[in-house]
């Protein structure tokens, strides 16, 4: 029987039967098996070179890599190795996360890769059913966290999966919030001590905000501690009563840990409605970072980065920890923030919790903040400039602020931070009253605006600072262009970040700032890249894929210059390699 | 407590797909304060959570009630009119943020075929609620009867069924029917598509 026969008889066969998992199962080849050693929690605290298995690679959110293969002698021989359609059109956000030559990654509309990270082959590909009702805002995901044979991931409609890392079952999954109130959640999973823990995102419908932990074995709940407190709670003082219902203080974005202290550091969104003047007080910890004990939860120290926010100015990007500050002849331990305000934060972190204000500079334009107590750190508004209820306001930077979501990152080689900003946008705000209704926006505006400040020469911009100094050490300036990149950094002297409207996808000399190696992708990229080790070779690899908030972003930029950017969209996980020289290939 | 079907209608199988399935309303966690969507079952007792039904008069303001005559909108303002439909017989206002009413006035000579039927002395009503993310339409064209919503730049056609004018919204605004009885304005037809965010 030829084999074209065989396969019918056997379909035909299976169907008499009326089982179509036998057809299935006839017809489909079996998924490619591969070695994944269990991920230690050891190797989370210090991961091996060639790995980046969480989603700045180490606890102390640095973003950057030991690998020094590639350098700024060799980078402009940088090619494509492989690349990989994930059939996803919006904006890809999330880092391709690797262990053991295992990369991972995930897109919009829920689905988790498992590729041959030197190959670019599919191992397996997970999608989440997600509830019908799930709030569609910002329908992207910011990547997975791993725990020895298991992957980690933030369904859409605020559940939490534990897959096999090797099938992609599914071994466990906890509903982490109601999907009836609008909360969902974006964000990659933070996995210590044997917790994983994620944060929410509904900051815009009245949510009260909260980090939870669970158990990474079983999927219990370990603790959760609410953002907003209660009345009778720490800080709840800080809110009229009532408010703290619907206060927001959502958690967007991973946090970081010090494995040292046990502590987690979070940082923490708007405030809800948007209108300060209806919530009257301090509203902790909106717009703050918070440490919480590991173990328990428990809220040890804080710092508000701007109190009553009225902005819509999350501060959800938790710090980057930095050892070896220098402040005034002394050394600190510190928490550096290119905030959403637009001021760059640098801070001190205790062993026992409590955060201390060292010092903060503007790094992009502003004018509602005019002042910054030298000794607490406490801003000053100018009232003018502080949307309130019934009255038009305008204020600089604009509601994305200088920074929004896309991770900075921290070379210890250099000692230098990097940003990714956007300078000279402004927004003007009429608030309004609001009633809550849930899975309702709870807002409370008659108008909004973003816009390109009146003179300004660009817009986006990759931004170098010496904390110890308190200095910008360089600027890298887009054309005609909003930043929405996230920043890679590595041992070989390099800054990689896309984020601009032109496609491209650069390295930069970290000490520098020079244009080293730029390549045209498919689309704008906003993923977040890493780098990664296989067989002795290192790999740069990023997914581009422009979408979500960058698209409303850069039309305002467009509107200001006169052109029309529109950049296409659709999702490619992009690696690139050394090309060969006539020597390496000869050894090979 | 009313059961919320958690899973979606079934999409084609993918080699190595694996789907996991949601069952069951979430309520096991103490202290939040759940507040449940409330249910067709449910929705019949409470009038006031029913969408615009025909007949149905249009009001500005739900303390006074004041019913809307063409009359009463203006076709030269910048802000979207918003307004609820409310039973006559009742007096019971259809609130909550589904059933706000973008209610606009616009040059009845410009108005495409589709929406021709749907409108009365130049009166067309459409779902206020953008079908992004949820945030009202507040901004209105009066040049071109384009309704715009503020928290991403989605734009609507007022004057072609409501149909997505600039992303990201996707799904165009629902419209009501409308007819003058009276002098007085009244839907004639119920929303004719999904109402809210649907991504």
């Amino acid at each position: 029987m030829r084999l074209k026969d065989a396969g019918l008889a056997g379909l035909a066969l299976a169907l008499l039967m009326g089982t179509a998992a036998v057809a299935q199962d006839a017809a489909a080849p079996a998924a490619p098996t591969f070695d994944y050693p269990p991920v230690t929690a050891e190797s989370l605290i210090n991961p091996a070179p060639g790995d980046w298995p969480m989603y700045r690679r180490t606890y102390d959110g640095h973003g950057y890599s030991p690998l020094n293969q590639i350098t700024t002698e060799n980078v402009a021989n940088l090619v494509p190795a492989w690349s990989f359609s994930t059939g996803v059109i919006e904006g890809h956000e999330s880092p391709p996360i690797v262990a053991n030559g295992v990369m991972f990654i995930t897109t919009p509309e829920n689905h988790v890769f498992a590729l041959n990270a030197k190959t670019g082959d599919l191992y397996w590909k997970y999608t989440a059913e997600i509830a019908e009702n799930t709030n569609p805002s910002h329908p992207t995901n910011r990547g997975v966290a791993l725990l020895d044979d298991k992957v980690f991931y933030a369904a859409h409609d605020a559940t939490l999966v534990a897959l096999d890392a090797k099938t992609g079952k599914e071994v466990w999954s906890k509903e982490v919030a109601p999907v009836g109130e609008a909360y969902y959640m974006t964000l990659a999973p933070l996995v210590a001590d044997g917790k994983v823990m994620v944060g929410v995102s509904g900051g815009e419908y009245g949510i009260r905000g909260f980090v939870a932990a669970f158990d990474a074995a079983t999927g219990e709940e370990a603790w959760r501690t609410f953002t907003v407190p209660a009345p009778d709670e720490p800080g709840g003082d800080t809110w009229p009563a009532g408010a703290y219902e619907h206060g927001a203080g959502s958690t967007w974005v991973s946090g970081q840990y010090d494995p040292e202290a046990k502590l987690v550091y979070w940082g923490v969104g708007n405030a809800g409605p948007w209108m300060g003047d209806q919530r009257p007080g301090d509203n902790l910890y909106t717009a703050s970072v918070i440490a919480m004990d590991v173990a328990s939860g428990e809220i040890k120290g804080h710092f508000q980065y701007h109190p009553n926010d009225s902005f819509d100015w999350d501060e959800v990007s938790a710090p980057i920890l930095v050892d070896d500050l220098q402040k005034d002849g002394t050394t600190y331990k510190g928490l550096v923030h290119a905030a959403r305000d637009g001021v760059l934060w640098a801070l001190e972190r205790t062993a026992e919790g409590p955060i201390n204000f060292k010092w903060g500079e503007k790094y992009v334009y502003g004018d509602a903040i005019t002042a910054i107590d030298p000794t607490t750190g406490k801003v000053t508004y100018d009232e003018s400039k502080k949307p309130s209820t019934g009255v038009s306001k305008t204020f600089c930077p604009s509601l994305h602020g200088g920074k929004d979501w896309p991770p900075a990152a921290y070379n210890p080689d250099t000692k230098l931070v990097y940003i990714p900003v956007n300078n000279n946008q402004c927004s003007e705000l009429t608030g309004a009253e609001v009633e809550y209704e849930a899975g309702q926006p709870y807002i409370g505006f008659d108008s909004i605006s973003i816009f390109v400040k009146e003179g300004a020469e660009y817009v986006g911009s990759v931004q170098a600072w010496d904390i110890s100094k308190g200095e910008m050490a360089w600027e890298y300036k887009f054309d005609k262009s909003a930043n929405w990149g996230p920043i890679l950094t590595t041992a070989g002297g390099l800054v990689f970040s896309g984020g601009s409207a032109d496609r491209m996808f650069r390295a930069l000399d970290a000490k520098t700032g020079d244009l080293l190696w730029q390549q045209k992708l498919n689309s704008g990229v906003i993923g977040v890249p890493t780098s990664f080790e296989v067989d002795g070779k290192q790999y740069i690899a990023v997914q581009a894929g422009w979408g979500i908030d960058s698209v409303f972003n850069q039309s305002t930029v467009d509107q200001f210059f006169g052109i029309n950017s529109n950049v296409p969209q659709g999702g490619v996980v992009w690696v690139f390699e050394l090309k060969d020289t006539p020597a390496t290939a000869a050894a090979r | 407590m009313t059961e919320i079907n958690k899973s979606r209608s079934s999409s084609p199988r993918e080699t190595g797909d694996f789907r996991i399935n949601r069952r069951g309303l979430f309520s096991a966690i103490a202290g939040l304060g759940v507040t449940v969507a409330i249910g067709p079952a449910e929705a019949q007792d409470d009038p006031s959570k029913l969408p615009p039904q025909v007949g149905d008069l249009l009001v500005f303001d739900r303390e006074t009630k004041v019913p809307l005559t063409p009359a009463d909108i203006d076709p030269a303002v910048t802000k979207t009119p918003v307004g609820y439909a409310m039973d006559p017989a009742s007096g019971v206002v259809r609130t909550g943020n589904k059933n706000k009413i973008a209610i606009i006035k616009v040059d009845p000579a410009k108005v495409g075929s589709e929406s021709q039927p749907k409108m009365a002395e130049g009166v067309l009503a459409y779902s206020a609620i953008c079908t992004h993310a949820g945030c009202e339409v507040k901004t209105f064209k009066p040049e071109t009867g384009v309704m715009l919503c503020p928290c991403h730049g989605s734009e609507f056609d007022g004057l072609n069924a409501g149909t997505v004018k600039t992303a990201p919204a996707k799904h165009r605004l629902a419209a009501l029917g409308l007819k003058v009885e009276d002098g007085k304005l009244v839907v004639a037809e119920a929303f004719d598509a999904d109402i809210g965010a649907q991504g």
